[in-house]
This record gives C-alpha cells, structure tokens and sequence, in this order.
C-alpha cells in the first residue's frame, strides 16, 4: 500500500468496530429478502438481487465465530468488490467514512479480540478508539472456496457412482 | 440533401445485410429443391428490396446489379429456366459481388459500373442460352420424376373402359402450399371426379390422403368420357389447388412418368424473415438496471403503503407490479438472440467449402433457436467457423476414399446447440477420418510440445487435449483453409473468455467431436414454480413428466426407501423439503403433490407444498463465488425481485441416492 491515506468505511459487529478500504466498497444497502442457498457453506447467508445480479451475502458474525444477533433498524449489507467478485457483508450498523494516515495503521498483533488473525489487514488507531481493517481477500476465503467446489464436486462424483 | 441521406445509410445497409441473408439462404435452399417456389419468391423479394433501397440513396452500381440478379430470378421464379448447378454458382457470385458493393459503398465510395460489367454480361448470356435450353423439352411437364406402372388387372380395367368409350388419364393434383384442411380437398376432387368417371387407383392411397398424410400433391388414375381439359375445369374448381395435370393414357401405355416425388413431399423450410430494430447493447443493459431499479422501488413502496389499508393504492400497485414485470421480461428477453443468426451463415461456407475442397458432405444443423445473449452470440462465431472448416478440411476424406474405407460418400458434418441445465452446449462433429492418438503424439514430440517421456505418461483424453496446445497443427501441408498451426489454441481461447469450456473426442477414421459448453449468463426457459417449505425454487419444464397427487397409503417402502408405483414403475420419491435443508412445515398428513422429473440416471418423485404454476423465466448463473452447488442449477429473479433457485433434476436424484445411501 503506497498510499499515504486511506479511507474506510467503518461499521459495526458485535461490540468492535471494523473497517474495510472505501475502494472496494460498491455501495450499502438495507437489509433486503435474503434467499437461503441450499448446500451452502453456513457462513453464505444466502443471495440477493442487486439490480438483476445474484450477489453472495456473506454472515460476517459466522464468518467470525462471534455467534448470533438480531437484525435490527441499523442493519445492513456492504457490498464489496474483491477480484472481480462481489459479495454483500452483513453489518450491524454502517457509522461513518473515515480518512486514516498510514501511519496510524500498525501490523495486527498475533491475538486480537478472537477473530482469525489473518482476517485482519490492520489495526487503525484513531484517538481513543481501535479500528480493525478487515482483510476482505482472506474473508471471503477465495482459496477456500476452490476447496469447498473441489469437496462438492468430489461429493457429486460419488453420488453418481452409487 | 446528401446530409439528409446520410441519415438513412446506416439503416439501408443494417437492412441491406438482412436481405443480403436472405438471399444467401434462399438461394441455398433453392440449390437443394429447385422447385420450392417459397424460397424464389423470397430471394426475389430479398433483390427487388436491396434495389429499391439502393435506387432511393443513389447507389447506382448497386441498383444495376440487382436489377439483372432480379431479371435471372423472374425468370427462374416464372419457370422459363430451372437452376442448374452453373446457374447457382452464377447467382451465388452476383450475391458476393453485391455484398463487396455493398461494404465499400458503406466504407465511403460506391465502386463504378465497370466492376460489374463483366458480371452482368455474364448473367444476361447465360439468361439466354439457359432459357432456350430449358424452355423446349421441359415446358409442359412442370413435376419431378416418378414413374407409375398399372398393374396388370387396371390394365384389363382400363382396356375395357376404353373400348365402352372412356378415356383413361393419369392425374396430377397440386394443392397450394401450406393449404389448410388437405382432406376436405381431397374429398371435393374426388366427389367431383366420380361424378364424371371413376377413379381407379390413387397415389398415395386414400386412407392417407383422407388423413392428409401426404405432401402438396398427389395422382389419380381416372377414367371418364370428358376430354382432358374439362378434368382439368373439375379439379381445378375447388379452392385451393393449385394445378392439375391431366395426361390421357395411350392405348398401349403400361407406364406413365408424371414427375412428382420431388414435389410430394418438400422439405419444409422455416423462413425467418423478421423485422428488426437494431439498437447498441450498452443500451439494452442500462436498460436492464434500470428495470431492476424499478422492481426494487416498485417492493419498496409495496412495504411503505403496507399499514396504509388503501385500496386504490393496493389497486396502482398491482398494475404497476404487472407493467414492471412485463418490463422486465421484455428487456431481458430484447438481449436474447437466436444462435440462428451466427448458423445461419455456415451453409453457405460449408457449401462454398465443400466445392472448393471436392468433398461432398451433408451438413445438419440442429437447435438454431437456441437463444444466447448478445454477447456470447456476436464472439462465438469465429470459434465455430474454425471447427467447421477444420471438419471439412481435415476430417471429411474424399469421396473417393470414403468408398475405400467402406463409408458412405457422402460425409456427414453436424452442428448441434441445445440447453443442458444452465448451460447451452454446441457440438460440431464429422464422421470423417479423425485423428490417430499415435500421430498426435507424434507431431506434439516433433514441435517440441511434450518430451517422449511426457507423452508415455498421457492417457487417451490428455493426448486429445495437446491439440490445443499453441503452434500444434496436424495437416501434413497447410492449405488457405485452415491448420496454419494456428487454430484449436485459438478456438480455446475464445470459448474460455466466454467462461465456456470446449472438450474433444474422436477416433481414427471415426470422425471428431468437438463439444462446446458455454454458461447462459442470461438464458429464457419455461419452468414449473414448486414452493417447498415455505421457499420458491424453480424445475425446468422440460425435465418435469406429470404431476400427481398421492394419498399417504400409496407411498411404499423399499427397503427404507420411500416409493411410488407410477403405472408399475416402481419410482423413488424424493422429500425435497429435507434434501434442500428448508425448514419443515410439518408434513401435511393429507394428500402430496408430487412432480415426476426425468433426469439422467432415470425418474423420481418430488414432494411439494405447492404448485405455483408455469413460468418463463430468466436463467441467471450464480456467481461463482459459490462454486458448484449440488442439485442446484442456477438461479432467477422472480417478478417481486426475489431470487429463487432453479433446480436441476439430474443433481437432485444424485444427490438423494447419496443422502440415502449415507442412512444405510
């Protein structure tokens, strides 16, 4: 990253606050009818319709082990881009777009707050609060997925086998 | 002025080039069946417009050629002349000729007369010497060959008719084309012929005349004591028939040749002559968000208005639901292309091809209708022409060594398109001399493509795979058609840019398949709308056999596996609530829909809740995001903007056999 500010779009989950790149956010949208997909690993909370396009949503509480909540007014679906790949977020809340310094960004330490370390980009300090810049490549797990195909396609093979 | 027509060009030549089609497929047709009178008509039709067109913008060089095209045609279309194969070729040159004319009358400058001359003087001799030919012998007999002998005891029957004073002829009756109720004018001739005489034999017989199985025509052997014209007076009144030809029989004539076979029995040639409007495709997709949009607002005031108890506005909405809907489906559908129109252009340069080459080949193609998006149909048809000049250059073997190999002389070439799932698939396959593992390895050892090693190791699909590799040709010498080394990479390429996938196999002297699968990213169906616990999934229609409605003791158990008996197939039945994870509703105790699909490995039995009804609806590839979902086919967006998934029937039974056999 050469750039000497970055600015992100900070939402909430659970108690902390997050933060992913302005850059590859696309746009954020109330939380709309989400069609479950059958089969689907369970973080997938299913698709929804942006204007004509089947998008992903990704549950980002499961994604990060950080149980349950309720849908509430605040709610919300980022919808990111991510090489060439466009998937909604849920969020519990959207707060504001921030500009930090990249000097205010630092490497994660090893153990933060129980998520998966690799999830994270960043830590943004920004006066009295910790911001956590998300890695959205890691998230949405795009060598997982390969993985999960290859099991499912496995999975299929057998099926006709029998 | 010149600026006004300016306006117009674009339109004349997007036009033009439709006629221009139209003229390359009629003729095609018109080379196979001189005698189909359709497609005269439509390439004379097709020149007479391109001349008038041509005249109005001032294209002067254009206008004299198809004037004299149009002037051969007239003459072919009022039979003076039958095409023959110089003939074909004749016109075939002129419809390039026009089309060259036409692209650099597009590029700037229309060229001068002297380019065409050659070719008018031509066509106006050969206007002339093919007309004196054809006129004398063949003036009278319109029909095609086909030889009818009496049998011996007409023979004795006409003999005595003849000497009680009738006069036995042999007729010919042509109805109109595509003349509705066939039977009843079978009926009238004969009711009006036995009034006058007796018929003594029909061809085809009456039992299939009377269920109107036969073509355009058919042939009496009649004896009466009118003279033949007044025959023909009585035939010829009914409505509808075209022609009658009344051909006394001689005294000692045992065997007539009316022509008729060719006519009997046309091959019926769908003409797709449609209006267009052509319009950029940035268009049609702004378009298209914007219509999305419009669904979206359209639920969102739906929910603003939901405490508000307004009947009038319950009322706007439903018929502002309805336009949005119908909107939407018609913008989709406006992106949706037949691949007849990249087809369409192969016969042509199969035929041209064939000649070229000596070869002599049957060309099928198959699922035309198949409709893509624009963009997949406008990039696919460079991939496809290379397959097919490769099956014909490289496949198909000369006639004369097909005999040697004991295969017919005429080689076969196919090109198939067909929906599978969410995927359309095209294949292009020869029957011709294929291709030797053996050689390929060869040939990719001496390019230096694998190491000898490698190719130990390659089993039979991998070696067939090396044929794409880039710089790999087979032909022994390279020709202007095709195998300059460069071509299957290139084809691969193209399809994989297409997110498609293209697979070969073959054999030697057993021909070559190419099979193409190429995702819809937008693709129409019609499917049967199902709701299972509570959520909308979609089964194409085509899958779907019968639906049914069970009572509880009508589902039996083998061995732990629920069955239905289907008119004594046993059939598995398939809860698809559970199969799918929705949440269950609790299993009505009361009686179950079940819809029987058929897919691959055989039927089953789905429940469902309900049955929403048919639909047309719009296949949307998933993203890819989500990999391969079992069971699942893809997915649509329903009019209210909801996603639901399509399912695919092949994947469900798997997918239950799998979940089954795990309980045991």
């Amino acid at each position: 990253m050469q750039r000497k500010e970055r600015q992100l779009v900070v939402f909430n989950l659970g108690q902390e606050e997050y933060g992913v790149d302005i850059l590859q956010v696309r746009e954020i949208k109330r939380l709309s009818e989400i069609a479950r997909v059958p089969h689907a690993p369970d973080f997938v909370k299913g698709v929804i319709n942006l204007r004509g396009n089947i998008i992903p949503v990704i549950d980002l509480h499961k994604r990060f082990d950080l149980g349950e909540t309720e849908a509430t007014d605040e709610s919300r679906i980022v919808i990111v881009s991510v090489q060439d790949i466009t998937v909604g977020i849920t969020v519990d809340a959207v707060s504001e777009v921030i500009t930090l310094t990249k000097e205010a960004l630092t490497p994660p330490p090893p153990l933060v707050a129980g998520i998966e370390a690799s999830f994270i980009e960043a830590i943004g300090k920004l006066k009295d609060r910790l911001l956590i810049l998300l890695n959205m490549d890691r998230i949405l797990g795009l060598d997982e997925v390969a993985a999960t195909k290859k099991v499912a396609e496995k999975a299929a093979q057998e099926g006709v086998a029998e | 002025m010149v600026s006004d027509q300016s306006r117009y060009k674009e339109v004349f030549f997007a036009e033009a080039q439709e006629h221009l089609q139209a003229l390359n497929n009629g003729l095609l047709v018109l080379e196979q069946n001189p005698h189909d009178y359709d497609a005269v008509n439509l390439i004379f039709r097709a020149a007479h417009t391109i001349k008038g067109m041509a005249a109005t913008m001032g294209f002067n060089t254009i206008t004299t050629l198809t004037h004299n095209l149009e002037n051969m045609l007239d003459k072919v279309r009022a039979k003076t002349i039958l095409l023959s194969p110089e003939l074909s070729d004749l016109l075939f040159e002129g419809v390039d000729l026009l089309e060259g004319l036409l692209s650099e009358a597009q590029a700037g400058s229309e060229p001068g007369p002297q380019l065409i001359a050659d070719f008018v003087a031509e066509l106006n001799y050969s206007l002339k010497t093919e007309s004196e030919a054809e006129r004398a012998p063949n003036q009278k007999e319109p029909f095609a060959d086909q030889k009818v002998e009496l049998k011996e005891h007409e023979i004795q029957v006409v003999s005595e008719a003849r000497q009680r004073g009738y006069q036995p002829y042999f007729i010919t009756v042509q109805l109109v084309p595509d003349c509705l109720m066939k039977s009843v004018r079978v009926f009238l001739v004969f009711q009006r012929l036995q009034a006058q005489g007796e018929i003594l034999r029909a061809e085809p017989p009456v039992e299939d005349l009377e269920e109107e199985k036969f073509g355009d025509s058919f042939q009496l052997l009649y004896i009466s004591k009118l003279d033949s014209s007044a025959v023909e007076d009585l035939i010829t009144h009914v409505v509808d028939i075209k022609q009658a030809e009344v051909v006394p029989i001689g005294a000692n004539e045992t065997i007539y040749a009316p022509k008729t076979r060719e006519i009997a029995a046309p091959k019926k040639h769908r003409y797709l002559t449609t209006q267009t409007v052509r319009i950029d495709i940035h268009r049609l997709d702004s378009l298209m968000n914007l219509v999305g949009e419009l669904v979206i607002t359209k639920t969102q005031i739906e929910q603003l208005l939901l405490g508000h108890n307004s009947s009038e506005a319950e009322e706007a909405l439903k018929s502002l639901s309805r336009v949005a809907g119908g909107l939407q489906d018609g913008v989709m559908k406006a992106r949706m292309v037949p691949l007849a129109q990249v087809f369409n252009r192969f016969p042509r340069m199969v035929r041209d091809l064939t000649r070229e080459l000596g070869r002599k080949v049957e060309f099928i193609i198959e699922g035309e209708e198949t409709e893509l998006d624009r963009s997949v149909i406008d990039e696919i048809g460079d991939p496809l022409m290379h397959l097919l000049r490769n099956a014909i250059d490289h496949g198909i073997e000369t006639p004369a060594e097909r005999t040697k190999k004991g295969k017919p002389a005429v080689g076969k070439v196919q090109l198939v398109a067909g929906y599978e799932g969410n995927h359309v698939n095209i294949t292009v396959a020869d029957d011709g001399r294929g291709l030797d593992p053996r050689q390929i390895l060869r040939q990719a050892q001496n390019k230096g493509l694998i190491t000898p090693a490698e190719a130990g190791r390659l089993s039979g699909e991998e070696i067939y795979r090396l044929l794409f590799l880039p710089g790999f040709s087979t032909s022994k010498d390279v020709s202007d058609v095709s195998g300059r080394g460069v071509g299957l990479d290139v084809v691969q390429n193209k399809i994989s840019s297409l997110g498609g996938t293209v697979e070969v196999s073959g054999a030697k002297d057993q021909g070559m398949r190419f099979n193409i699968r190429l995702p819809l990213t937008l693709a129409i169906i019609q499917a049967l709308m199902i709701e299972v616990g509570g959520e909308t999934f979609a089964l194409p229609l085509e899958t779907v056999e019968e639906i049914r409605v069970l009572e509880p003791r009508e589902i039996k158990r083998v061995r732990s596996r629920e069955v239905m008996v289907l008119r004594g197939e046993v059939v598995s039945l398939i809860r698809l609530g559970p199969l799918l994870g929705c949440r269950e509703d609790g299993q009505p105790a009361q009686d179950l829909s079940v819809v029987i699909i058929r897919g691959d490995s055989g039927r089953a039995g789905l429940t469902v809740d309900n049955l929403l009804g048919q639909r047309e609806i719009v296949i949307k590839s998933i993203d890819r995001f989500l990999g391969n979902l079992p069971g699942i086919g893809g997915a649509t967006i329903l009019g209210d903007g909801k996603v639901a998934f399509i399912l695919d029937p092949a994947g469900i039974i798997n997918l239950a056999g799998k979940s089954y056999s795990s309980r045991f």
